[in-house]
């Protein structure tokens, strides 16, 4: 699982185009980090890319930090494993 | 080519399924028998209260669907951008308005008389705008936007919202870049009476075609390559 934070980390500096070492996995990326909304969508678009993980686009409104980005992931990998 | 990742965003944009006819019913309100109307008394501020100059309209004879994108200074914008547009344009231009505009009774009445707007609340949801929007060029009908999302407080231009580059690329189709200059002193935000005697200029300039923009460089990340279209749009208005 630590690979998958690892990850999904190294994803979100890519797109956001800020250093992983400056991103606090607990701090609002919209509002500290004064990413807008679409390129939001973009993290989920990424994500589908990397994981194959259709992501309602509603649940942006559920992630605000990267660990919210981790712990959907996570979810979704998990309920389709079942 | 690199695959990129606009296969998340073609899905929820619904670009690969049929495109919905029911986003025109809010067009077809009782009020459109006061167009006329609110058409007249519009035109008369424009010819007769204000120095009013329009520059290449020769720019606006292309086939829709196309997207008219324009910098926003005030509530008649979108009047003095369609006073000298050929009628069939006019008929065939749509614009995505917030529901914001809903909620004062005069301003309803304006703008569903006035224009063939759809209402979508693109604060809470703006995806099922950009999805209207892009249903709207899918059934062959050009789209107006002001990017900026809001109106000036100065004249200045401001940032360019991304959504106008999604649809541009992903619905395949031009932007007319316009610049609107001079509204803001005509009808100012917070203002309800027009002032006369100022002089306002409309620029249409020539479309940027977002494939042929976009050729031999997109980038990975579909978002990159929206906001690559989005600010070629504003770099264009900016110097018109």
């Amino acid at each position: 699982m630590a690979d998958l934070e690892k990850e999904i980390k190294v994803l979100v500096s890519k797109i956001i185009k800020i250093p992983e070492k400056k991103i606090d996995a607990n701090v609002n990326i919209f509002y500290d980090l004064g990413v807008d909304s679409l390129l939001g969508v973009e993290i989920f678009a990424a994500l589908d890319k990397k994981y194959h993980i259709d992501i309602p686009e509603n649940r942006l409104k559920d992630v605000t930090t990267l660990n919210d980005i981790i712990a959907l992931v996570r979810e979704i990998k998990e309920s389709r494993a079942l | 080519m690199q695959e990129t990742t606009a296969g998340y965003w073609r899905k929820h944009l619904g670009v690969e399924r049929s495109p919905d006819k029911n986003v025109f019913r809010q067009v077809k309100s009782p009020l459109r028998i006061f167009r006329p109307l609110i058409l007249g008394t519009t035109y008369f501020i424009i010819d007769k209260l204000c120095d009013y100059r329009v520059v290449g309209l020769q720019n606006l004879k292309i086939k829709p669907p196309f997207i008219l994108a324009s910098n926003h200074q005030s509530n008649l914008d979108y009047a003095f951008l369609i006073r000298k547009i050929p009628p069939e344009t006019r008929s065939n231009l749509y614009s995505i308005a917030t529901t914001w505009l809903l909620g004062n009774a005069v301003t309803q009445f304006v703008v569903k008389a006035g224009a063939n707007c759809i209402f979508v609340d693109t604060k809470a949801n703006f995806m099922e705008a950009l999805r209207v929007a892009s249903d709207v060029l899918r059934l062959g009908k050009s789209v107006f936007i002001a990017p900026e999302g809001d109106r000036s407080y100065d004249g200045s231009i401001g940032e360019f919202k991304v959504g106008v580059g999604v649809l541009a690329v992903e619905n395949n189709v031009p932007i007319i870049p316009a610049k609107i200059d001079g509204t803001f002193r005509v009808l100012p935000r917070g203002k309800f009476f027009p002032r006369v005697g100022k002089k306002v200029t409309v620029s249409f300039g020539e479309p940027l075609y977002p494939d042929k923009f976009l050729a031999g460089k997109k980038e990975e990340n579909a978002y990159y390559n929206y906001k690559a279209v989005t600010d070629e749009l504003k770099k264009r208005v900016v110097s018109l």
